[in-house]
């Protein structure tokens, strides 16, 4: 009994430290037992986590807090610009985000240590925050820097304002590497100034051939964004007499235009050619022409016009249907892939080959296909791994259940055990069109176990994407 | 002795008898029921019938030992935790059905224990069964739930993140099978979704607005994974995508738009995605870019990855996106927030939908004690009371009156009870006031009672479509909104030639004033086609009902100088109304209409290079501009498109604009502006053109226009709309033209 009391006392010893610690819990647990009691007053509010970088939060209600100055200290843009101009040096302008750019912090440290380097520019900021005009929206902002919305970005100008050169990604966030590339354009800035100036100067071919040997200075990104010289370009040489409007003139959108124009009877052309009539050689030609013509354009623009070549092998291949035109084309992408298999070009292309590549195999693992197994207009050849759905001998139903409409014809079924060939279906043909077979499958089973089977799809991307069940039958 | 017992039960909490409510790690706030305020984490009780039925995993027959439980009772007070508990089980019985937690409890001992849990959990269930669409007869929602349990160990660290999840991966009742049902788990997996929103605000990356969501706005931040995108597009976007935190109406342009891909395909075809096609969504856009699907869809998820509230939509031909910094406050994307949403608690048309779901949803704790009444209710009518659950829909409404599942719900019931002609007449009339800013949801909330209404006087159904009206012109509306059903149904229901033009004067004169005259040049495009469009006797009404409406007789009689200005300017306010409506039809009759006025635009002289552009101009049929101003003439607007030249005046704005609809989508070869007055208020301005009316393409842009304009476009340019936009963007100014005469083959 005594022992009870102790241990009661203790109970309410904890109990009192507990109460005195926490008060509120008394009006949680009289809650629970079905009395009401409010507490006495509302509890302390819990501070709610910002997200990073954010320094005034406020209720939505409340009117919108002073904002914070930003935290670079360099002037605003249009500050900078008029400086750069009097003075008559480049400026240097940072683009970025104080409040919303989770690694604000680096580019501040970054910028900062910049700005104690000795580079002969003027340094200046536009602050995403602040920078806006009343009304004005991010997309209007873009034409001033270059045209894409990947902050933070740096953008060198000349004395005038002329875009020289942008730098994104990890670039912007080291010293010496921003140092080294700012340097490298200003030691070209002088030729490339001379060149913008005779395009503005002058007309026709020469302003054409100025503004085209001044982009070619340029990385393809920053000339692909150069307004001013690629309006010159596309004014001055209406008629492609320099050839580099095919380089710096049009997008890859304009290229197919091109490319289509000759297939197509070429531009101005009344009738418009179809299927086997399209003039096939004379867009290879075209296309062989410009490669040939610039033999040290960018690299990515090769693989442009490289990918153009093999849309115009793979329209070729569709009308005749000759395997011929598929060996170009597979050969194409993979130069494009050579080129540089980090691009989009490269990355794409490589993706592509395997599609064309008549004896690539795509192996389904997780039992659901999509976008990326697709075969449209092609049979190609599947390989679904069964493993974990097949656990003992028996009859198993194998089933393509497509998850949205569209039309997907799957022939010559076939078992495999282990990479060997281990049965076909009890009912079908290896012709027959079908979405359900039914394999008996021999024991022991050990190791892996696959279905094989040739599939075409008819309809675009919603057309692909399903599941694929082995489900074992009741005797 | 009193201090003492509290002593002791707070040792026992101490020493974990009893458990304490959970607390989030991520805020070290405790998770808030949102419903009573005072029933934070609570423990549902149930009748030991009730109890050892749950233990058996035999739900029917636990809902049939809180139906016993219910019936003994006289009243179910909003108080009283363990009723409210009952209730509450028992509309989770319901919504999921007893058939459906049986098996699933069957299926493993771990299942049966979290449903035991979870049932037990008041504050849990509260969030679930008040979340906005509850999983019907399914068991998707359970089994989501399970997974996060599973996944944080029994103690599910964000509940409200949880069921938000459950809710739009299960459905509800008027969405039973969400098609991402059918979609690859591994690319579209609950858990993976909580645990990436988990981390991301753990890692404070989330808008700062996000922690103090509800459930029912968490739908739109964890996404509805049939529509918008995979999980590791939530990832990607969340890496990739930066923005200032209020400019993701903007983050759509993250991708480049372009209809043919890299490869030379056009995006509508199956090739388009394919070189991406291992990637997830987000990254196949960002790389490959798209047009307005594939970039409203990205802009969704990069502010969705955010803790912002978004949703993508569907419009004619066009696809956009609208996101939401702030309760309340959908900002469009691409041409949103208007068009059928692809996420939605109260069905997909928007704005109806999102605007509904704000003001149901704005207040906490009436929306909570809303559902607590619903709970009741359902409990009465399961335990066949069905006077006391039509008592209780209407304590429900009467604090949140637009429901509309409550509504409909009282609606089924008083049918059932045979609501007579008068009744729900008298009902009608006490409801439709509480509609005033919500027109579409009381046209909608009258359907349920469409034959009972059809029994009414020709006085007493005029009387109520005018409230319908009522209610409508003082809904900001949009022109995704068709009234045209609405109003045919309406004028179907008028037995002759006379009552209809009656009915239509009525409904001029209610919509003639309204603020938003959006809904007027709806109803104007529907009274044109139907009236104008069938004859004489048809424009007789018409005619007659849009003269009565201004509320000066027969139109053709002659005017004094008084009634002409009036009626310049009620036609002025038409037309304009048909331009925001983008009624070709509506703006053509009323045009006509307001020349028997007689008042003609100003003489200009001729286009100086109207001869000389190449091909011809062309005929429009609708000319609009972005505001007005009473400087503005829309009845000469029809004008501005002709070589004789017309007249308008936009606000003072930012950005004024016109826009010239084509008859057909053409070759376009060029166009001559000409401004009037001040011509030194608009110096930058840009053309555009566009085959959608959504999607523009800059022709030419100049920063010094002349007072006559004379653009000529690409060779090849096409389209079927042409727009004139002027930049202040530094100091807004107003913009008027007389000419905006396209040109084309």
């Amino acid at each position: 009994m005594k022992k009870f009391t102790f241990f009661l006392f203790l109970l309410s010893l904890g109990g009192v430290a507990v109460y005195l610690y926490y008060p509120e819990l008394e009006s949680r647990f009289c809650a629970k037992k079905g009395k009401i009691t409010a507490p006495a007053e509302s509890p302390l509010p819990v501070p709610i986590p910002l997200p990073k970088g954010d320094a005034v939060p406020a209720p939505a209600e409340k009117p919108a807090p002073e904002i914070a100055a930003s935290p670079l200290p360099f002037p605003e843009s249009p500050a900078t610009k008029e400086k750069a101009k009097e003075e008559n040096k480049p400026s240097l302008i940072i683009w970025h985000g104080s409040d919303w750019l989770p690694d604000t912090d680096k580019i501040v440290q970054t910028w900062i240590q910049l700005s104690k380097e000795e580079l002969p520019v003027i340094i200046g900021q536009f602050d995403e925050r602040l920078g806006y005009l009343p009304g004005e929206h991010p997309r209007q902002r873009q034409v001033s820097y270059g045209g894409c919305y990947e902050l933070p970005i740096a953008v060198l100008s000349a004395p005038d304002g002329t875009f020289l050169a942008s730098w994104r990604g990890k670039r912007v966030y080291s010293v010496s590497g921003m140092k080294k590339g700012v340097e490298r354009a200003l030691k070209s800035m002088p030729d490339f100034m001379s060149l913008v100036e005779r395009a503005r100067s002058t007309k026709g071919t020469e302003a054409a051939i100025a503004a085209g040997e001044a982009l070619s200075m340029l990385s393809l990104h920053d000339a692909m964004r150069h307004r001013e010289l690629r309006n010159i370009l596309n004014k001055q040489d209406p008629d492609h007499v320099t050839g580099y409007r095919y380089l710096y003139g049009m997008d890859h959108m304009g290229m197919y235009e091109e490319i289509n124009a000759v297939l197509n009877g070429g531009k101005g052309s009344e009738a418009t050619l179809k299927g086997a009539d399209r003039r096939f050689d004379e867009a290879e030609q075209f296309i062989r022409n410009i490669l040939k013509q610039h033999k040290d354009m960018h690299r990515e623009l090769r693989q442009q016009w490289l990918s153009g070549l093999a849309y115009v092998y793979r329209e070729r291949y569709w009308t005749t249907k000759d395997e011929a035109w598929r060996t170009k084309l597979l050969q194409t992408y993979r130069r494009v892939v050579k080129i540089d298999p980090e691009t989009e070009y490269g990355k794409g292309a490589e993706k592509l080959c395997r599609y064309w590549d008549p004896e690539y195999i795509y192996v389904i693992r997780d039992g659901y296909y999509d976008n990326s197994h697709n075969v449209l207009r092609m049979e190609k050849e599947w390989c679904v791994d069964v493993t974990r759905s097949v656990k003992s001998p028996g009859r198993y139903e194998f089933s393509i259940i497509p998850s949205q409409g569209g039309r997907l014809d799957a022939r010559d079924f076939r078992l495999f055990i282990n990479g060997r060939m281990a049965g076909r279906p009890l009912d079908a043909e290896e012709d027959t069109i079908t979405r359900n077979v039914t394999f008996q499958v021999d024991g022991p089973i050990r190791g892996r176990v696959e279905v094989r089977l040739r599939v075409t799809t008819h309809d675009h991307w919603f057309g692909c994407s399903g599941k694929l069940e082995m489900k074992a039958l009741e005797d | 002795m009193i201090t003492s017992l509290r002593a002791l039960f707070c040792g026992m909490l101490a020493l974990g008898v009893l458990t304490p409510s959970p607390v989030s790690a991520q805020t070290g706030k405790k998770e808030e029921s949102f419903g009573l305020k005072h029933l934070k984490s609570w423990h549902i009780a149930m009748p030991s019938k009730a109890r050892a039925a749950l233990e058996k995993g035999d739900y029917a027959a636990v809902q049939k030992a809180l139906i016993t439980n219910i019936k003994g009772r006289k009243n179910l007070p909003l108080e009283n935790q363990q009723v409210m508990g009952i209730c509450m089980v028992l509309e989770m019985l319901r919504c999921t059905s007893p058939e459906v937690l049986s098996a699933y409890a069957a299926e493993s001992k771990s299942k049966a224990t979290f449903l035991r849990e979870f049932l037990a959990d008041g504050e849990w269930l509260e969030l679930y069964l008040g979340c906005g669409l509850v999983p019907y007869h399914s068991r998707v929602g359970i089994d989501v739930l399970y997974r996060i349990w599973k996944e944080d160990k029994g103690k599910v660290k964000n509940k409200k993140l949880a069921v938000a999840l459950a809710s739009v991966w299960g459905g509800g009742e008027i969405w039973k099978t969400p098609p991402v049902q059918k979609l690859n788990p591994n690319r579209y997996n609950p858990v993976r979704r909580y645990r990436f929103f988990c981390e991301q605000e753990k890692n404070g990356l989330l808008h700062k607005n996000y922690p103090n969501l509800r459930p029912w706005e968490l739908r739109f931040v964890v996404g509805n994974p049939g529509q918008d995108w995979d999980d590791a597009s939530y990832e990607y976007a969340a890496r990739t995508i930066q923005m200032p935190w209020d400019k993701y109406d903007w983050a759509c342009w993250s991708a480049t738009y372009t209809g043919v891909s890299k490869f030379g395909d056009d995006v509508q075809g199956g090739y388009y995605n394919l070189p991406f096609s291992e990637s997830s969504w987000a990254e196949a856009t960002l790389r490959g870019g798209g047009v307005c699907g594939a970039m409203s869809h990205l802009g969704a998820v990069a502010a969705m990855s955010h803790g912002i509230p978004a949703y993508t939509c569907g419009q004619p031909g066009h696809c956009a996106y609208a996101v939401r910094p702030e309760r309340g406050k959908w900002i469009g994307g691409f041409g949103g927030p208007d068009g059928g949403m692809h996420n939605y608690i109260f069905g997909n048309k928007a704005p109806t939908s999102y605007r509904l779901m704000e003001t149901v949803f704005g207040d906490d704790e009436g929306i909570s004690r809303a559902y607590l009444k619903s709970y009741c209710a359902r409990a009465w009518e399961a335990a066949g009371a069905k006077e006391k659950a039509v008592d209780a829909w209407r304590e429900a409404l009467a604090i949140s009156p637009l429901h509309p599942f409550f509504r409909a719900e009282l609606h089924r019931l008083l049918k059932e009870q045979g609501m007579s002609a008068q009744e729900c007449y008298d009902y009608l009339t006490h409801t439709l006031p509480l509609y005033q800013g919500h027109g579409v949801a009381a046209m909608e909330m009258t359907q349920d009672l469409e034959e009972l209404i059809k029994a009414f006087s020709e006085e007493q159904r005029m009387e109520i479509f005018a409230m319908q009206h009522q209610a409508l012109s003082t809904t900001p509306s949009s022109w995704v909104v068709k009234p045209a059903d609405l109003l045919q149904k309406q004028s179907d229901m008028m037995l002759d030639f006379k009552s209809r033009e009656k009915f239509l004067a009525r409904v001029f004169g209610i919509h003639m004033n309204a603020e938003d005259s959006t809904t007027f040049g709806q109803l104007l495009e529907w009274a044109v086609k139907t009236y104008i469009s069938t004859g004489s006797a048809g424009a007789r009404i018409f005619n007659n009902a849009f003269a009565a409406a201004a509320a000066s007789g027969d139109a053709s009689a002659p005017m004094s100088e008084e009634r002409a200005r009036k009626m310049t300017s009620i036609y002025g306010k038409a037309i304009f109304a048909a331009e925001e409506a983008r009624s070709a039809a509506a703006f053509k009759a009323l045009t006509a209409g307001a020349a028997r006025l007689g008042t003609n635009p100003p003489e200009y002289p001729a286009l100086k290079n109207a001869d000389s552009m190449p091909g011809k101009p062309l005929h429009a049929v609708l000319f609009r501009q972005s505001t007005t101003s009473s400087w503005d003439t829309p009845i000469w607007h029809s004008s501005i498109p002709t070589l004789r030249g017309g007249k308008c005046h936009t606000a003072k704005e930012a950005r004024p604009s016109f826009i010239v609809e084509l008859e057909h989508p053409t070759f376009l070869t060029g166009c001559i502006i000409r401004k009037t007055g001040n011509g030194s208020r608009m110096p930058r301005a840009a053309v555009y053109t566009s085959s959608d009316g959504a999607t523009w393409f800059k022709q030419v842009e100049s920063s010094n226009v002349p007072q006559e304009w004379t653009v000529r476009f690409p060779e090849g340019t096409s389209g079927k709309w042409v727009k004139l936009e002027f930049d202040n963007a530094n100091s807004p100014n107003f913009a008027h033209i007389s000419h905006f005469v396209v040109y084309g083959e």
